[in-house]
């Protein structure tokens, strides 16, 4: 715990708020994620998970509070200033382009050039070491188009474009949602590796026993604020349901 | 950084097997080549002569607007967009190269005039659709009245042009005994050829194919989407108005009805190609084999001796069994 504490966390948001019109669905939030770490994000329906989760994507700025990126403030107001970050949302079925195939996709924004045309040889080389590092057995071919993969797979291609571009910061969306069991165990294991790498992540997920599974840390949303921030390792499922219902606060001294 | 160890992984991405992924998606291209040789094969069946290195230069001959107008076209179209104010633009262009070089201004500055008006029409319909994030087909076709209504504005009737430098690219013939193109034909495929660079050699290119393939989806990867759809309008206006250039070449004066319908027809060409309307599929080459395949219909039709409009019947037939063909491509694809 000692050694958690020193460690400086790759984002931080401070009390950020946003309203749509008259309901104020952020309502002074904080948050942290640490570099290879896994924090999970949990809460109820319209706790204000995706709200928040659309700021730090720079899909829907927050109206108030601070962001703290790596020790500097900064803004984000459109997917490309997370981007140019290394920030990376993997989206529960928009994370990527259906009619190119794996190496374009994983690239896509970055290709490798080599003189006045791309490196294809390089970019489906280094496709395929990246999900090898990934122990990704699963893909026939890197250049399979997207649209013909299965829901885990997609999910893979996604987590593996965000280890190319060398990202920091991982956010994933529900990335369990819709897949079967041996499937969302590889992700959880795709997860875990990711971390192993050095990236902070911050998944999403409603599924308790994926985020005991795989979360160093849990972060409980309620009605727009933040009702917890705990250690996986010091807590109770029964203490994270809650958390997640109302039913239970955490001592405010402990949150900070 | 340390990647675990992973030995007796399976080999991915083998050369066969990406050859294989490839040719599926050229499988539209193919089709249109292959009912192109068909085409050739049945008319030297019918007709006898039918074959010819005339007859193949004349395809390009006749044609090198309805060319450079489909390269545009495929640009927007594979966005997921259209851009209906190309035939327009020809017309604003043409009169507009008539009228200066009437003022006497050299071919040196209204050659390039020309090619910026259309440039300008494309940036209006672009910074509609990819600024205010309007319809492409309201947008264009707010484009395509504003354009025609410049080409009024311009002049109301047909203007003559008597400029060498414009005959020159069209009136031109090089050749070696019966093949023959002229410079506004190598023009045209010169433009297929930077447009086939640009759509597989650059990051503008796929990122064309991803904004086509799904928008959001694009937009939340971080990439350059606004800019992409604003530029894919101003490459179709830039190439309206160099169709504009060789149509006045073609024809020797400007026009205020000039194109009219040729941004149809410019998408039926891409279409027939093998570019699927709601963009993310197909190629550069298509829409020139596409071109190609409306030429040979039109040629055909005059061997043929009779009435000019079946034409555009045919081309409703073959447009037609174009899109049920890709359907069922789509359907096999799915499975």
């Amino acid at each position: 715990m000692a050694e958690s504490s020193e460690l400086r966390p790759l984002i931080e948001l401070v009390d950020v708020k946003k309203g749509f019109g008259p309901v104020s669905v952020l309502k002074g939030v904080a948050l942290k994620a640490y570099p290879g770490k896994v924090t999970a994000l949990v809460g109820d329906n319209g706790a204000g998970k995706s709200t928040l989760i659309k700021g730090l994507a720079g899909v829907q700025p927050y109206d108030e509070g601070q962001i703290i990126f790596d020790g500097e403030p900064v803004t984000l107001h459109t997917p490309r200033d997370a981007s140019a970050l290394g920030i990376e949302v993997v989206y529960q079925d928009l994370a990527l382009a259906d009619n190119l195939d794996i190496v374009q996709n994983m690239f896509l924004g970055r290709e490798e050039t080599e003189l006045l045309t791309f490196d294809e040889g390089r970019m489906e080389r280094e496709a395929s070491e990246t999900l090898r590092s990934l122990s990704v057995r699963t893909v026939k071919s890197v250049r399979q188009k997207v649209s013909s993969l299965s829901g885990g797979q997609r999910q893979t291609v996604a987590i593996a474009r965000s280890v190319l571009k060398k990202a920091r910061l991982v956010i994933l969306d529900e990335p369990t949602a819709a897949l079967g069991v041996a499937q969302t165990e590889q992700v959880l294991n795709l997860v875990r590796r990711l971390a192993e790498q050095g990236v902070a992540v911050i998944i999403i997920s409603h599924n308790l026993a994926d985020v005991f599974e795989v979360a160093d840390y849990i972060s409980v949303l309620y009605l727009g604020q933040m009702v917890a921030e705990v250690e996986t390792a010091k807590t109770t499922r029964d203490d994270v349901v809650g958390y997640i219902t109302g039913a239970k606060t955490q001592a405010r001294g402990a949150a900070a | 950084m340390t990647a675990p160890a992973a030995t007796g992984a399976p080999r991915l991405g083998g050369r066969g097997r990406s050859v294989r992924y490839r040719l599926n998606a050229w499988l539209p291209v193919l089709a249109t080549c292959v009912i192109l040789v068909l085409m050739l094969g049945a008319g030297q069946a019918v007709f006898g002569d039918f074959v010819s290195p005339r007859l193949l230069s004349s395809l390009f001959d006749n044609n090198p607007f309805l060319i450079v107008l489909a390269v545009g076209m495929t640009f927007v179209i594979l966005t997921g967009g259209i851009d209906l104010s190309v035939g327009s633009v020809i017309a604003f262009s043409g009169l507009l190269g008539a009228q200066l070089f009437a003022a006497g201004w050299p071919a040196a500055a209204v050659l390039p005039l020309m090619v910026l008006s259309g440039t300008l029409i494309g940036a209006v319909v672009g910074v509609m659709v990819a600024f205010f994030d309007i319809q492409p087909f309201i947008a264009s076709l707010a484009g395509m009245f504003l354009a025609r209504g410049l080409a009024y504005v311009t002049s109301l009737k047909a203007l003559p042009i008597h400029n060498d430098a414009l005959n020159w690219l069209l009136g031109t013939s090089w050749g070696v005994g019966d093949w023959t193109t002229t410079p506004g034909v190598l023009l045209s495929l010169l433009l297929v050829a930077i447009a086939f660079w640009v759509f597989h050699y650059t990051r503008f290119g796929r990122t064309v194919y991803a904004v086509g393939g799904n928008e959001q989806s694009a937009r939340l990867m971080g990439l350059a989407v606004t800019r992409t759809v604003f530029l894919v309008y101003l490459i179709s206006g830039t190439c309206a108005g160099i169709a504009g250039v060789l149509f006045a070449s073609y024809t020797q004066s400007g026009n205020p009805l000039a194109g009219l319908g040729m941004e149809l027809q410019a998408i039926a060409a891409v279409v027939i190609g093998g570019t699927i309307l709601t963009g993310g599929s197909g190629y550069v080459i298509g829409s020139l084999f596409g071109v190609l395949v409306y030429g040979l219909i039109q040629i055909s039709i005059t061997y043929m001796s009779v009435d000019s409009w079946w034409t555009y019947i045919v081309i409703g037939v073959m447009l037609l069994l174009f899109v049920v063909f890709q359907r069922a491509i789509a359907a096999r694809r799915r499975r």
